[in-house]
């Protein structure tokens, strides 16, 4: 049988049709030395002599076969299974005010709760990225994800709809000034919205970009309660 | 006070005292044993975390700046331009290398490309992304340049930005040769080199203030 993507496990066949690549689930990109040391120990364990620092900003090793997938991620410290909503709900994090001297705002603790909350969120039919950036300048290119967070002095700037591949789209500022917990509050609202949509066929696969064209920002205020 | 240090890579921390450096990881590809060596280096010198950035760079971050030279003298790494404005990096993907999507060779003209502008000074920072197909991961559509893989050729592309002010990249040129992508690159990057705009204006910028046909005309598009 033809070997494809394992999704259960965030398992992407390569170009030889036979290894994986997978990604070492790391919140917002940070790991310290142990961590790194566990997946290094994994990588060369299951004869893999290639690492990349993905355009997301996560850490993929390219090579493993079929059989060692579980095993790896068990010798990184990682559940097998976190692949699949890691691939369409990947969290993509600037340093914030944890690191950065420009950032106004906690970036990595918003992923933290973020991830916590919705992670794994079931039946969403397209993938959904998210980019959270602690200021202005967009490192984690937030205008290009379904969901991006600008930092603020004055609170969270969120914007919804955009991506950077095949059909890019700049993403739709939809409030500003929100608090953390705004944030997660509309997020819920507006990913059992999206939920809902992925189950229609006629809504099915599509990213949160096209919906807001098709069904109007209108609408997605009115049911993120911003009108 | 306290300020980033350009040579050395080394940019200011939070702490007002601490920095962090980005080692020059091409296209963020990295061999396990180099990894093994940035983690024992990293530990060395009592980093406080390590950051995968979306340069495809490994961050290490809280090193003291006393500490620097030492750090780079281990690491055996070049530094990567994470800050100023020059060529921040070239990003690119796995291409027909590694990915079954892969319609060019992403790697290797990313490599290319990397070898002859990474660092290079700037007005302002100028960004060249690599995707090897049309589903193009690491978003070339928003950088200065970007090139993106088809069959019978590469897309090309200028003055996308992703910042405080979002913009797409504007066609340059469809269906190239790897030898017509980077001579469009080399166009476009000479472009800006020699023109006179204030420092931190990038290209994208420039493109909207003298139209995008004046823009083809100048780069002989």
């Amino acid at each position: 049988m033809e070997k494809s993507d394992i999704l259960t496990k965030g398992a992407i066949l390569q170009r030889d049709q036979e290894t994986y690549a997978i990604m070492a689930r790391l919140m917002g990109g940070v790991m310290d030395v142990a961590t790194g040391r566990r997946i290094a120990d994994a990588a060369e364990k299951f004869g893999v002599e290639m690492l990349k620092v993905t355009g997301d900003g996560r850490l993929a090793l390219i090579g493993v076969k079929e059989e060692n997938i579980d095993a790896a991620y068990g010798e990184m410290g990682f559940k097998a299974q976190a692949g699949t909503a890691l691939c369409q709900q990947y969290i993509k994090v600037c340093p914030g005010n944890t690191f950065c001297p420009r950032g106004q705002k906690d970036t990595l603790d918003l992923a933290r709760r973020i991830d916590e909350r919705f992670y794994p969120y079931p039946k969403i039919s397209a993938k959904v990225k998210i980019g959270i950036a602690g200021c202005f300048n967009s490192c984690a290119e937030p205008a290009i994800k379904d969901i991006g967070l600008i930092g603020l002095p004055k609170g969270w700037t969120l914007m919804v709809g955009g991506a950077g591949g095949k059909d890019p789209m700049i993403a739709e500022i939809i409030a500003r000034n929100l608090s953390d917990d705004e944030v997660l509050e509309i997020m819920e609202k507006l990913l059992k919205y999206y939920r809902g949509l992925s189950s229609r066929p006629q809504t099915r696969n599509l990213r949160l970009g096209v919906i807001l064209k098709k069904e109007g920002k209108e609408r997605l205020l009115r049911i993120c309660g911003l009108d | 006070m306290e300020v980033d240090i350009l040579e050395k890579g080394a940019i200011l921390q939070r702490d007002k005292e601490t920095f962090a450096v980005a080692p020059h990881i091409p296209g963020g590809f990295i061999r396990v044993a180099d990894f093994r060596k940035l983690l024992d280096t990293a530990e060395k010198y009592n980093a406080a975390a390590l950051k995968m950035t979306s340069g495809q760079r490994i961050a290490v971050v809280g090193l003291k700046e006393t500490d620097l030279d030492a750090f780079w003298n281990d690491v055996q790494m070049n530094i990567g331009y994470a800050i100023g404005l020059c060529v921040r990096m070239v990003k690119f993907c796995p291409g027909t290398t590694y990915c079954r999507h892969g319609k060019q060779d992403a790697m290797g003209i990313g490599m290319v490309l990397d070898k002859e502008y990474h660092g290079r000074f700037l007005s302002a920072k100028f960004k060249i992304g690599v995707a090897g197909c049309e589903y193009a991961c690491n978003a070339p559509l928003f950088k200065e340049v970007g090139l993106t893989g088809f069959p019978d050729g590469w897309k090309v592309t200028a003055g996308g930005t992703c910042g405080a002010k979002p913009r797409m990249g504007d066609i340059m040129g469809e269906n190239l040769n790897d030898a017509d992508a980077m001579e469009m690159v080399s166009r476009v990057f000479h472009f800006f080199e020699k023109s006179d705009s204030p420092p931190k204006v990038r290209l994208g910028r420039i493109i909207d203030k003298m139209g995008i046909d004046e823009f083809k005309k100048a780069v002989g598009v």
